[in-house]
């Protein structure tokens, strides 16, 4: 990846490649927190890493701040190598980043006030007392809360040390900020709040950023991609959409947002779909829609989501027939859970019908909507990687 | 990994201050682990093969089976006690509404402001048999009831009187552990112990016990520790009464003897290693084997336990024994150092300051005692409080690693054996050659810092642990060096641990024997070594005026400093526990 031929503009805020990272156990054998991670986030550009604790979402934030040290791989900085084991050696300490980071704990520094908290990576960056002074009141401005300088941290509620916190992380206007579960210690209210402004402040500054967390629904709103993460190595890379409508693998399915899910075996790979067999008999899945180079023989998973299904009660062209087990009313929409078989499928039903259980009820999801995953990283459906790839 | 290795080693000399630090550490550490291998080396290897046969020396020992029938009831007996009265007084002050106020606090801080010789040497005025000032003031009032006795009725110079002593000033040990255990362990248990139906008394036994087993048992290991370390009580109550306790043994083994009886002496001294490692092994394999989950520190609120009628007979139990424990023995000193003589019936016409002048003034050897201390346990404690800061940073500063773990435990090593084996490490590493420091202060200097740096290790450990590591890295984002980050952050927010863990240095330094009496001789004579050399054969006006200065000059240091401490770590103190608060509360969802 030369960059020397690229317009400032094109430069990546953040390159990351085949980046690995090992953990030894204590009790022996080797934990892969960090599995050939391959990123790259545009400048302006917000990636969210999502995934569950453990899978090396925070040590992958950590190793581009430098806290943690990669084994091998490549992580370059607006432009500049901070790390690399490709050739000379590369290793930048993390004071020598230019980089801004907001931590779950908010690590405000209890003994200074919210002024110096704010103002402290200007002066350690060299900006003169004079000079951060101001760029201190537009940053506390920014996050809402001027008129706290004087305070210190232990006298703000939560939001507000949260607030400085934010403030700190742009102050120093980085080109590429990492958030490390930020949100996370706050009530709902106050997150659902805070989510919106650092959107509204991403916009107007235009940083790019690294954002660690394991909501999806926060993920979802936050990210312009999203990456999800399963045992050191990036499942997905994607727009909401794409990781929610095209789910590169099981994991990912079940990860974000609800699923329907049967084995199945793959029979016959014709034309434009393939053709599995289940318990619930044969079903056909378009091919688009199906792990490349899917053959006859393979194991395989057919998913759905619960919205994706209707419930009729008409038989004909319905695809299978069972027995509702239980109806739980939403407002918006009504679950119920069906038994088809042997499994038991979660579909979204109209919540002013009245359904009782026990009544036999007839399902039906077009073939288009049908998708095949696997457990395989490597083989993903053909059109789940939509923009990771670029 | 090997050129990983290699890298983080580039990283580290690229800082001039880690490269400082990690040299002070691993100096620290050297300066811990030299004793303890001179030790090793004089006893266990001969002609360069490892030989242990010179533990037999223990049965040159005269009395060996006394010695350690005395060593062990002693400690044993009092070790209970210590825990009983300890929990019983943790569990009033945090569990019940008759609190202990700011007595309660105090209790920590006791055997800091009156050290274990003082109360020693007050005890036995107080209760010798025949001579005590206490016996006398009983046998008066017995009198007047119609009972004549012509010595007692307390004998302090007796098992029982040195087993009490020992027990009584170990107390502190055993309360603030189990405080702390207390105040850990969540009163919603209790609560929900309650609201099941099971009473005070059940609840106690069925949910708090269990629940701060943890604290009895490090509290047990503590008061073992100590009580087989402890060598002022046994010197002046147990020759009294005549028992030989291991600790003076030893002590009599390394100085009465020519030439020093080494291999013994270190051989008896392993026995109270290894019943202090036995203990700490029963003490594992107990709690292991409980089902044990750590307990958040997350809105709790403690059950307090209405002992309604019972609870100011209860208050006013617990503050006697507070009171008595630490402030009679110091009355009994105040009495004698002021009438210049110990007697039965003090001889109050004679008040004059006459004693104090004599241990300042006119005995140029109890002066000299004083500033010799002075000077040492002040430059011992400073020395002491930036080696132990620095390592603390090398240790608990960036990534943790074998090596880390490593320097670690060997400057804490000395803790684990006893101030007399470290004491004789010193002896032999540093006193003959190649450094010839023998019957120097440097020798005396060393040695206090050798054996009480682990001290102050955990004093200001504690401390710095509540720099959560976020804060450090967040520094470390903005743009800050390591040296930068430690003077900003790490620093400030340590004072309050330096200033404590320098008081804590200053009065044991100050206030030594163990290690003095080994290491001083007549021409570097300090406090410790001085008050022995009086009690065995000067006035006990100037013994009680001696330990009454040394109880005084360590309470008003004690008490500024921990008034600078608490004014220091006011604003930090508050915003340090929040952060924790925050950082370890789990994810609010």
């Amino acid at each position: 990846m030369d960059t020397s031929d690229r317009s400032p503009a094109d430069v990546p805020a953040l390159v990351v490649a085949d980046l690995k990272k090992h953990f030894r156990r204590s009790g022996g054998g080797t934990v892969k927190a960090i599995d050939g991670v391959h990123l790259e986030i545009a400048q302006g550009e917000i990636v969210v890493l999502l995934g569950p604790s453990g899978c090396g979402k925070t040590t992958l934030l950590r190793a581009v701040a430098g806290l943690e040290q990669p084994d091998e791989g490549m992580i370059r900085v607006a432009g500049r190598d901070v790390f690399s084991t490709t050739g000379r050696r590369v290793q930048v300490p993390t004071e020598h980043r230019d980089l801004s980071m907001m931590f779950q704990s908010y690590a405000l520094w209890p003994h200074m006030d919210v002024k110096k908290n704010v103002a402290y990576p200007l002066r350690r960056r060299g900006v003169r007392r004079s000079a951060a002074r101001a760029q201190v009141a537009e940053a506390l401005r920014r996050t809402g809360i001027s008129g706290l300088e004087d305070e210190y941290p232990h006298q703000l509620s939560g939001g507000q040390q949260q607030r400085v916190a934010l403030a700190r992380a742009i102050v120093a206007e980085s080109p590429l900020v990492l958030f490390d579960e930020p949100l996370s210690n706050v009530d709902a209210k106050v997150r659902v709040e805070l989510r919106s402004e650092l959107i509204g402040l991403q916009r107007k500054l235009g940083f790019a950023a690294m954002y660690v967390t394991h909501d999806q629904g926060e993920a979802m709103e936050m990210g312009h991609r999203i990456a999800v993460l399963d045992q050191g190595r990036v499942a997905q890379l994607g727009s909401a959409a794409d990781v929610y409508e095209r789910p590169a693998t099981r994991y990912v399915a079940n990860f974000v947002g609800a699923a329907n899910e049967f084995e199945a075996k793959v029979v016959d790979v014709a034309g434009e779909s393939v053709l599995v067999e289940t318990a619930l008999g044969k079903v056909r899945v378009p091919r688009s829609n199906s792990p490349a180079g899917a053959a006859a023989g393979d194991v395989a998973w057919v998913m759905f989501r619960p919205e994706w299904m209707s419930v009729t009660e008409d038989a004909d062209g319905a695809r299978w027939t069972g027995r509702l087990e239980r109806l739980v009313y939403l407002g918006s929409h009504a679950e119920a859970f069906v038994r088809v078989g042997e499994e038991l499928f979660q579909v979204w039903a109209d919540p002013r019908r009245s359904l009782a259980p026990g009544a036999t009820v007839h399902l039906d999801v077009a073939q288009e909507r049908l998708r095949l995953v696997t457990d395989d990283i490597d083989r993903v459906a053909p059109d789940t990687t939509g923009e990771a790839g670029r | 990994m090997i050129r990983g290795l290699v890298w983080n080693l580039r990283d580290y000399l690229r800082s001039p201050f880690r490269v400082v630090v990690a040299a002070v550490a691993l100096v620290a550490a050297a300066a811990a682990a030299y004793p303890l291998v001179r030790v090793f080396l004089n006893l266990f290897v001969v002609d360069g093969r490892v030989d242990f046969s010179s533990l037999g020396q223990i049965t040159d020992v005269p009395g060996l089976g006394g010695i350690l029938w005395n060593t062990f009831s002693v400690v044993i007996v009092s070790s209970i006690l210590a825990l009983l009265a300890g929990a019983f007084l943790a569990w009033l002050n945090e569990r019940t509404d008759a609190t202990l106020g700011a007595i309660g606090r105090a209790m920590p801080y006791l055997p800091f402001l009156v050290p274990p010789i003082a109360s020693a040497v007050g005890w036995l005025l107080l209760f010798h048999p025949t001579v005590g000032t206490g016996n006398a003031f009983l046998r008066n009032v017995l009198g007047h009831v119609g009972i004549h006795l012509g010595h007692g009725p307390v004998n302090i110079a007796s098992w029982w009187g040195l087993t009490f002593v020992l027990a009584v000033v170990h107390v502190p040990y055993s309360y603030m552990v189990i405080s702390a255990g207390l105040r850990n362990l969540d009163g919603a248990l209790e609560e929900q112990s309650r609201v099941c139906g099971a009473g005070t008394v059940k609840t106690f036994f069925l949910v708090t016990l269990p629940g701060i087993r943890n604290s009895v048992g490090s509290a047990v290991l503590l008061l073992v520790f100590f009580g087989l370390a402890d060598y002022s009580i046994p010197v002046i109550i147990g020759t009294s009464a005549q028992i030989k306790m291991l600790s003076v043994e030893v002590v009599q083994l390394m100085t009465q003897k020519f030439p020093p009886q080494t291999g013994a002496a270190v051989s008896l001294s392993l026995v109270a290693v290894v019943a202090v490692a036995v203990v700490w092994v029963l003490q594992r394999r107990l709690l292991s084997r409980g089902h044990f989950y750590a307990i958040g520190g997350k809105g709790q609120s403690s059950a307090i336990v209405r002992l309604r009628g019972w609870r100011r007979p209860c208050q006013a139990i617990a503050i006697l024994f507070i009171i008595v424990s630490s402030v009679l023995p110091l009355v009994s000193l105040v009495i004698v150092a002021l009438t210049g003589f110990w007697s039965a019936t003090p001889a109050w016409s004679n008040i004059s300051l006459r004693t104090f002048v004599n241990v300042l003034v006119n005995d140029s050897t109890s002066a000299s005692s004083i500033q010799n201390s002075l000077v040492l346990a002040v430059f011992g404690a400073t020395l002491g409080v930036v080696v132990a800061a620095l390592a603390i940073e090398f240790v608990s500063s960036g990534r943790r690693s074998r090596f880390t773990g490593f320097v670690d435990a060997v400057i804490k090593a000395p803790a684990t054996f006893s101030i007399i084996v470290v004491t004789i490490g010193v002896i032999l590493g540093f006193s003959g050659s190649p450094l010839y420091l023998g019957a120097t202060l440097t020798i005396l200097l060393i040695g206090y810092v050798v054996v009480y740096l682990p001290q102050a290790t955990v004093t200001i450990e504690s401390s710095a642990s509540q720099v959560g590591r976020e804060l450090r890295e967040a520094s470390a984002v903005a743009g800050s060096s390591s040296s930068g980050t430690y003077l900003r952050v790490v620093a400030p927010l340590v004072v309050p641990g330096l200033v404590a863990g320098w008081a804590l240095l200053f009065v044991r330094m100050l206030g030594d024997l163990t290690a003095s009496v080994m290491l001083a001789g007549p021409s570097t004579s300090v406090i410790g070594f001085r008050i022995l050399s009086i009690y065995s054969n000067g006035s006990f006006g100037d013994l009680a005026a001696l330990t009454l200065l040394v109880t005084v000059i360590a309470t008003v240091v004690v008490f500024t400093l921990l008034l600078v401490s608490n004014r220091i770590g006011r604003r930090t103190r508050t915003a340090t526990s929040s952060v924790v608060a925050v950082t370890g509360a789990e994810p609010a969802r």
